[in-house]
């Protein structure tokens, strides 16, 4: 009776430890998705040069602290759908009333690696007939680090 | 007699805590890790893309410049430092159980001094690696837990029954007695849990501050010191009349009366409480407060009391901290005075606590020699417990502002001049809320505002807030681009949760008034000590607690709990009908 007792704690407390342990959020795709395409910190310069829209898809307080300057802010927020290519939109938010003119170039960005905000805005946006979508993968971090101008 | 007990146990134990510091040293178990320390690893993963980044660009640049490859190091993460810090803790204690353990195989014991001390170790050793598996392990697996389950739930289980170290704790040593037993290697060691919680109450003294309860309205302070001494005054009474023990009924007194399960733990070495009248004193506590959790909101609705009203009402009757903030939300999931109020009138409920521990520990050393008639001050010199005056004199060093600035609570505290540069407003917030302020001073804005103000209750000291009061607040917050002091920052946070502003302008002000909340590094470590020996202690505490001594204290317990936790709840309703309406 005792031994199953004690059995029964020690296989208690490995589930404890055990069931813990849940998938971590992983790196965005290093290819863009179908209708949007990849660029770099040097394309993001030009493109915005040329008149193209810089859209910050991250929360409205990440925006307001510091940002591309020149970009606008429009949060992929809240952001429910699993961090995955298989994503389900319907369960976010994105509002393109701001982006309403759907044949100039864009260029979405958020943090680079495992912010999915700006490849699931891409996504949403390439789905909704945006023409010229470009995706910024690496994001503020990389654009920090080349110490571009920011504001 | 000889203590010491030949047995390799030390020794596994020594070697297990230094593979566990090895292991985390290695980064072997960072997947372990990664899962039980959630927000470290997103600060983690913050650092790290920050770190990519930079080291992308120079090698990109070095490669342009034919330069060999930039040599650069990732600056540490907080989860870096709390792998850190665990291998640490296992290296220093490890290597100590290790060393001493191999004396105890090696060496003969001897009656005498070196021998009790030598016997105590293997059981230290083992509360303090069952303290390791309680805070590194199940106190962060539970908070995942009800964090994970609390949309489902609608409330997060594991705050609500406090399942955090103190209750984890004690319950895993109550495990441990009751299906294991206590080795007998570890028994002589077991014992000295008690001398953790002393040092551990001691350190207590540190988080609480005098001066914060000046910045509270006397009513409010009378009413609590009346249903707080109040209380305890009953237990007390209660307890010599149905014959409950001493200890027992101090340490009930103090849990009814104050803060719950922690008043319980600080008071029970103040009166020598046995294992077992504590656990009781915890579970009558546990069972009685998150029933009024669910019984307050229902209750306070149909009376149809303010929020004001419920908020003081539910800081004053429910008996343990961590229900309170439960049944404030449940009352009104979307207010903020509600919470507000049941939280000044909690904290200060806690404040309390040094006047209750000196009353029950004068009060028990006089019962327990009471019969005697012996001259009561030579007794109290005697028998005083010294501890208790280290409690004092931290409470006392801490209100005189000696760790932090004065009017702190647990460490955190305001100050407007210390917020930091990097804190301040950016030109982006600023603008938002300028225009924000434009807006809200239209006719239109100035009604949402004061709408929000009405259905909130938001009250500026003894009124109700109005529109003016938000502009000027709002104007002074563009012009100096922090808040500069603790009415502003209450009343501009409930302006930053109205429905419908700017997010920019919202997260601006948010971000303003946590800038001028600041932690005491200090006060901070003394809670982190204070949290190691608690739950030394405690573990400790459980493991004696054996199905027999529950027994032994009878119901009892639960019946004075219980009369006074309903005199209470119904007396604080009544006066707070009474004597409370819109404001503190």
């Amino acid at each position: 009776m005792r031994t199953i007792k004690q059995t029964f704690i020690a296989l208690v407390s490995c589930g404890l430890l055990g069931a813990s342990s849940i998938a971590f959020a992983q790196e965005t795709p290093a290819a863009a998705p179908a209708g949007v395409k990849l660029v770099e910190a040097k394309a993001v310069q030009d493109l915005q040069a040329k008149g193209a829209v810089l859209i910050d898809t991250r929360r409205a307080n990440e925006f307001a602290e510091a940002t591309i300057k020149g970009a606008i802010s429009v949060p992929y927020d809240p952001e429910k759908s699993a961090k995955d290519v298989s994503f389900d939109a319907a369960q976010d938010k994105y509002d393109m009333g701001k982006i309403a003119d759907k044949n100039k170039d864009y260029v979405v960005f958020c943090n680079s690696g495992t912010c999915w905000k700006s490849y699931k805005a891409a996504v949403v946006m390439a789905k909704a007939g945006y023409k010229n979508v470009h995706w910024y993968r690496n994001g503020v971090p990389d654009w920090k680090a080349r110490k571009l101008p920011m504001e | 007699m000889v203590y010491t007990k030949k047995s390799p146990a030390l020794l596994i134990i020594g070697v297990v805590m230094l593979l566990w510091g090895w292991l985390n040293a290695s980064g072997s178990v960072d997947a372990v890790q990664k899962s039980l320390q959630r927000s470290a690893y997103s600060d983690h993963m913050k650092v790290k893309e920050k770190f990519d980044a930079e080291f992308r660009v120079a090698s990109e640049i070095a490669q342009a410049e034919n330069k060999p490859a930039p040599d650069m190091k990732m600056p540490k993460s907080k989860f870096d430092e709390a792998k850190a810090f665990q291998t640490t803790m296992c290296y220093i204690f490890g290597g100590i159980a290790s060393l001493l353990g191999l004396l105890i195989m090696a060496w003969t014991p001897r009656e005498g001094n070196f021998d009790y001390y030598v016997s105590i170790f293997p059981g230290m050793a083992y509360m303090l690696l069952i303290a390791f598996l309680v805070r590194w392990g199940l106190d962060p697996v539970f908070a995942n837990w009800g964090r994970d389950a609390q949309p489902t739930l609608g409330w997060n289980f594991a705050t609500i029954f406090n399942l955090n170290y103190v209750v984890l704790g004690i319950v895993i040593g109550i495990v441990i007695v009751n299906v294991f037993k206590v080795p007998d290697w570890a028994a002589n060691g077991v014992r000295t849990a008690r001398f953790f919680l002393k040092t551990g109450v001691i350190l207590l003294g540190a988080l609480y501050s005098a001066t914060e309860l000046a910045q509270l309205g006397m009513i409010s302070v009378l009413m609590i010191g009346v249903f707080v001494l109040g209380s305890i005054g009953v237990v007390l009474y209660m307890g010599r009349r149905m014959n409950t023990g001493n200890s027992m009924t101090a340490v009930l007194a103090s849990g009814v009366g104050v803060c719950g399960v922690s008043a319980a733990v600080a008071a029970s070495p103040v009166v020598n409480a046995k294992a077992g009248e504590i656990a009781y004193t915890i579970g009558t506590i546990l069972v009685w407060g998150v029933g009024c959790m669910f019984l307050f909101p229902t209750i306070g609705h149909m009376l149809n009391m303010g929020p004001v009203q419920f908020g003081a009402w539910a800081g004053t009757g429910i008996l343990n901290s961590a229900q309170v903030a439960g049944a404030a939300l449940a009352f009104d999931p979307h207010g903020i005075e509600t919470l507000k109020v049941a939280e000044i009138f909690n904290i200060t409920r806690v404040l309390f606590l040094p006047i209750v521990v000196l009353w029950l520990a004068t009060w028990y050393v006089k019962h327990e020699v009471g019969a005697e008639k012996v001259d009561l001050g030579k007794v109290l010199f005697a028998k005083f417990p010294v501890f208790v005056l280290g409690f004092i004199l931290l409470f006392l060093l801490s209100t005189l502002g000696a760790f932090t600035p004065s009017g702190h609570y647990q460490g955190k505290y305001f100050s407007a001049e210390q917020i930091k540069e990097d804190k301040l407003l950016k030109g982006k917030e600023v603008k938002a809320i300028e225009s924000e302020l434009v807006r809200l001073k239209e006719p239109a804005g100035a009604k949402q505002l004061q709408d929000h103000f009405t259905e909130k209750a938001i009250n500026v000291g003894q009124r109700h807030a109005t529109p003016e009061d938000a502009y000027k607040g709002l104007a002074e917050l563009i012009a100096n681009k922090k808040v500069s002091n603790r009415e502003q920052e209450t009343l501009l946070a409930a302006v930053g949760k109205m429905k419908g502003l700017d997010a920019v302008a919202a997260s601006a002000i948010d971000k303003a008034s946590k800038a001028a909340y600041h932690s005491s590094k200090t006060i901070g470590a003394f809670r982190d000590w204070l949290a190691w020996l608690f739950s030394i202690g405690l573990i400790g505490l459980g493991m004696q607690i054996t199905m027999a001594a529950l027994k032994q204290a009878g119901g009892t317990p639960l019946i004075i709990g219980g009369v006074v936790g309903t005199a209470k709840a119904v007396g604080s309703l009544i006066v707070v009908l009474l004597f409370i309406k819109e404001f503190i």
